[in-house]
């Protein structure tokens, strides 16, 4: 086994520690920080958001996989600055305004970075202005909306209205997700992406940045 | 037959005169009847400021309230204990159900929390209960007794106080299966969800388990937990009555199914369908409690939940 496919598999594992030092280990090797994190970490992560989609791993597998590839993503940093590195994209992620729930808007950060975004993480209770600015600021491409709440999803229409009326809807897709929502709800409120799941919240990320380069 | 005679019927698995009805929570009272309970009466702050005599007095005005409420003017079969659930308050809450069993007598059960096992953390406590998962899984183990143990304790002051039924609400399961593997859920869960029913059982009280979510990847370990009836068979996450009846229907009573989804924002003939579909299979044979998926919570248009209540009443003889 390759180190490259040793890391992936730690990573799986939720073995942060030895995660970390086998990217250490892989730098030492020459290994450039670029492929450690494609072929290593992302590919891991990758397996993992696989096996979260089909039941085959839970929550806290994934939550434990995601430190492990935090850790090792941490040793590659700096070597990926100096290489001029650019992430896949960007996103801003957050739960609706008036929902205090994260776990669903925390899952689709951790599927996004490990697809290779760069995750501006709003965090809970946030006002549809708020994604809006974030999103003109950090030139996001995706803003993804979570809520756990009935009485709260409605809240993704004004995240909608917002995009349209400052002028920046045709440059982000938004995507939408959590226990009421469905696709017919999506498509009722004007948002462009609905997943049941984060995994596939994360693969449908990466499709819509090909159409908007497109 | 009584209130308590129908409901412990139904949780038999047995055929009462009619289905009986309750909801775990109760939060339509303003909506629907115009005023509610101010329940930040009950305080500790409260009882420094306004004096034992004083306390004593909201506790029984309390008891009369939802006496009222939940016998009268909802018609349930089984009153929901609300209140607080600040584990600080648990002398007030023991001392206001020993005031509402004096105040409703022995002919209608009461209904409180009783649960103790793993739930679905919160915020960063998802990520401490991940990381002890991998880090510390033997301390998982240690705390998920002591919790059980804890609630086993406080189950047997609540039964002498006048409980007879306890809800074991600890959440497992979103939309897409449980929170942690069925493997892990054996190991971490099921032992000591068990454990809490037997002696629940033991004390000749009955046991409800609720959990939202698509409970199938672990409804036979909930069976087989013992409980008396399974609640909410939440079918926003899939969950079908139809198939739970005729799997485990010789085993476990059921409750709930009533699409909460669509009494917030479907039609009125989607609203229809579901309840029809719940009594349509829920019903025969008895061993069924109509209620919602989850609570009558707030937000829910309660023109809604009148007309969930007169479809019951409609169909609710055996």
């Amino acid at each position: 086994m390759g180190i490259l496919e040793e890391i992936s598999l730690l990573l799986q594992n939720g073995k942060a520690k030895q995660v970390k030092e086998l990217v250490s280990q892989a730098l030492d090797e020459g290994v450039s920080a670029e492929e450690i994190l494609q072929k290593g970490l992302l590919a891991g992560m990758d397996i993992i958001g696989e096996k979260f989609s089909k039941n085959e791993v839970y929550v806290p597998e994934v939550l434990v996989a995601a430190r492990a590839m935090n850790w090792g993503a941490e040793v590659l940093k700096p070597h990926l600055a100096d290489s001029g590195f650019k992430s896949k994209g960007r996103a801003c992620v957050g739960t609706v305004k008036g929902d205090l729930h994260d776990i669903g808007k925390n899952l689709v950060k951790m599927m996004l970075e490990g697809k290779g975004f760069e995750v501006i993480d709003l965090g809970v209770d946030v006002p549809a202005e708020a994604f809006i600015s974030a999103a003109a600021e950090h030139n996001c491409q995706i803003i993804a909306c979570s809520a756990l709440l009935t009485t709260t999803m409605g809240a993704m229409k004004e995240v909608v209205d917002a995009a349209k009326r400052s002028g920046i809807r045709d440059k982000v897709k938004i995507l939408v997700g959590g226990a009421p929502i469905n696709k017919e709800f999506c498509e009722s409120i004007g948002a462009d992406i609905y997943t049941s799941d984060a995994a596939s919240a994360a693969n449908e990320a990466v499709e819509a940045l090909t159409s908007l380069v497109s | 037959m009584t209130k308590k005679e129908r409901f412990t019927a139904a949780l038999l698995r047995k055929i009462p005169d009619r289905i009986p009805t309750f909801e775990l929570e109760f939060q339509l009272e303003d909506e629907i009847f115009g005023r509610s309970f101010d329940y930040s009466l009950i305080s500790r702050e409260n009882l420094s400021s306004c004096g034992a005599r004083e306390y004593d007095k909201i506790l029984h005005e309390l008891a009369e309230h939802n006496a009222d409420l939940f016998l009268n003017k909802l018609d349930y079969d089984c009153i929901p204990l609300c209140g607080p659930q600040n584990p600080d308050l648990e002398k007030d809450l023991t001392e206001y159900i020993k005031i509402l069993r004096k105040l409703v007598g022995e002919d209608v059960c009461m209904w409180f929390h009783g649960d103790g096992t793993y739930s679905i953390p919160d915020g960063n406590e998802m990520y401490e209960f991940a990381y002890s998962l991998a880090d510390d899984f033997e301390g998982v183990l240690e705390k998920a007794a002591q919790k059980a143990d804890a609630a086993i304790e406080r189950n047997k002051r609540y039964a002498d106080a006048g409980v007879d039924i306890f809800g074991l609400c600890s959440d497992y399961c979103y939309n897409s299966g449980p929170f942690v593997s069925p493997e892990m859920f054996s190991e971490i869960i099921f032992p000591y969800l068990s454990k809490i029913i037997e002696e629940i059982r033991k004390m000749g009280c009955y046991a409800i388990k609720h959990t939202d979510g698509n409970i199938m990847p672990i409804i036979d370990m909930l069976v087989d937990s013992n409980p008396h009836a399974l609640h909410s068979l939440d079918p926003m996450a899939g969950v079908d009555i139809k198939l739970v009846k005729e799997r485990y229907g010789g085993k476990v009573a059921l409750c709930g199914n009533v699409n909460c989804a669509l009494l917030q924002t479907g039609t009125d003939d989607e609203v229809r369908e579901s309840i029809d579909y719940c009594l349509t299979y829920g019903k025969p044979n008895g061993g069924y409690i109509f209620c919602t998926s989850n609570v009558a919570f707030k937000g829910m248009p309660p023109e809604r939940y009148n007309m969930m209540l007169e479809i019951w009443k409609q169909n609710r003889d055996y």
